[in-house]
């Protein structure tokens, strides 16, 4: 008996956690005209249980690339929803705008070749 | 000789012969023909290593009126993983800023547009290929029709004159993508409405109640009966704490568009806050009524709303206000 008491407190507990930190749909605060955008065209918006996975998601493949945990949480909450599902689904898929001094190795080599005969200008130009 | 050698040097021929033939490009996409365009006081801030993307973002937030520094921005977009930066995180540190990140349509016509109106663009090139990608961010600051050439602050280069056919190449290898940044009260050269409006309710949380209805009210002027932009205006007002404003404004919206759920329940909250409780239930429940049948989304936010607002008839100083 007791422990159950026990366990159903936990599952509260987690329970509520879980819903710390939602991003805030209502919550008795206007309706914002960034939630009004989202709003598909069935009139539907992502739940909040699917953009606070997402968020959560994000925040560690971010964290994993290096990102600062002191700037990943202000940097994953000016992304709009739905960048923010967009990323925490093809991270590593999305051009990241570096410079033609981050080609290495065998990259290296043909895009030299292919530079020599004309083809490309990353080395000439940038 | 390799039968992959072979291939490369016929391609190679291929390629040299088909540009030696090429006549002027930007002629006949951007007209005026003739007239050149540069702004040339647009900042330069050379890229330290991988960093062309704050770099670059620092360059057009610049020409916003934001006082910054690549260095400030690479903490706000710079991927170590990755050695660069993503696009999105780009318009999401603009938001940061204060500013309205704006995507152009990937058109030369577009960039020109925008060159016109003085404000520098930032492109993505792709300076490799479509197998090998070599991502670079560039800022677009003039286009010479004469020499056949667009002008960039790009990398450690502060006046690249990129050949117009170069350019293309990588800039479409890029999909066009290509972004300026607009100060709120500014609309875009070729304005798309629903694209601009939902620029700037993106950046609407990172922007003053002032820079809001500036924004908003520049999309009323150019489309005075957009629910969003009507929306917006009224928002700002009701985030600004003009909550009379604000009251007149969700009224005037909902007279022109009765079926805007959200309008609907704002002017709850707003009816609600000077103690207009049984019209603000009214309100709440015809939003909920809409809701359910048009915006499905809405429905829990308003069921919020209603739950929020104390069970009481109107008070006094709601009669107070004669309406």
């Amino acid at each position: 008996m007791k422990k159950t008491l026990k366990e159903m407190l936990v599952a509260l507990l987690i329970l509520s956690m879980g819903l710390l930190g939602v991003p805030a749909v209502g919550m008795a605060a206007p309706i914002g005209t960034d939630t009004l955008v989202q709003l598909d065209q069935r009139g539907e918006l992502l739940s909040r249980i699917q953009t606070r996975l997402a968020h959560d998601d994000l925040r560690t493949q971010f964290l994993a690339r290096g990102v600062s945990p002191t700037e990943v949480d202000a940097r994953v909450a000016a992304l709009s929803t739905e960048e923010l599902q967009m990323l925490s689904l093809q991270l590593d898929e999305l051009p990241a705008g570096g410079s033609a001094l981050a080609v290495i190795g065998v990259v290296f080599l043909v895009l030299l070749i292919l530079e020599l005969v004309g083809v490309t200008n990353v080395f000439t130009k940038v | 000789m390799s039968g992959g050698l072979r291939a490369i040097t016929a391609a190679a021929v291929l390629m040299l012969t088909a540009c030696a033939s090429r006549s002027p490009i930007l002629p006949q996409l951007v007209p005026p023909a003739t007239a050149p365009v540069e702004l040339s006081d647009t900042v330069f801030f050379p890229q330290s290593e991988f960093q062309c993307g704050p770099a670059a973002l620092a360059t057009v937030l610049h020409s916003a009126g934001v006082v910054t520094k690549p260095d400030a921005l690479a903490e706000q977009v710079f991927m170590p993983a990755r050695q660069g930066s993503l696009q999105v995180e780009l318009l999401a540190a603009t938001r940061r800023a204060g500013r309205i990140p704006y995507q152009i349509d990937p058109t030369l016509r577009a960039l020109r547009a925008e060159l016109d109106a003085g404000r520098p663009v930032l492109v993505l090139q792709n300076l490799g290929l479509g197998m090998l990608p070599v991502w670079h961010y560039a800022v677009a600051i003039g286009l010479d029709p004469v020499g056949d050439r667009v002008v960039l602050r790009s990398g450690v280069e502060r006046r690249q004159l990129s050949p117009a056919s170069g350019f293309l190449r990588t800039w479409g290898l890029a999909d066009g993508w290509a972004m300026v940044v607009l100060r709120p009260g500014e609309l875009p050269a070729g304005a798309d409405r629903a694209r601009y409006l939902r620029a700037v309710a993106q950046a609407e949380r990172f922007l003053s109640s002032g820079a809001r209805r500036d924004a908003y009210r520049a999309a009323l002027v150019r489309w005075p009966n957009d629910a969003t932009a009507q929306f917006g205006a009224a928002f700002a007002l009701h985030a600004g704490g003009d909550l009379q404003g604000a009251e007149d404004a969700y009224r005037g919206l909902i007279g022109r568009h009765p079926r805007h759920a959200a309008a609907h329940n704002n002017l709850a909250e707003v009816l609600s806050a000077r103690g207009c409780h049984a019209q603000a239930r009214r309100a709440a429940i015809r939003a909920l009524e809409l809701a359910r049948s048009d915006y499905p989304g809405l429905v829990e936010a308003i069921h919020q709303t209603l739950q929020g607002l104390p069970a009481q008839a109107d008070t006094l100083s709601c009669a107070a206000a004669g309406r």
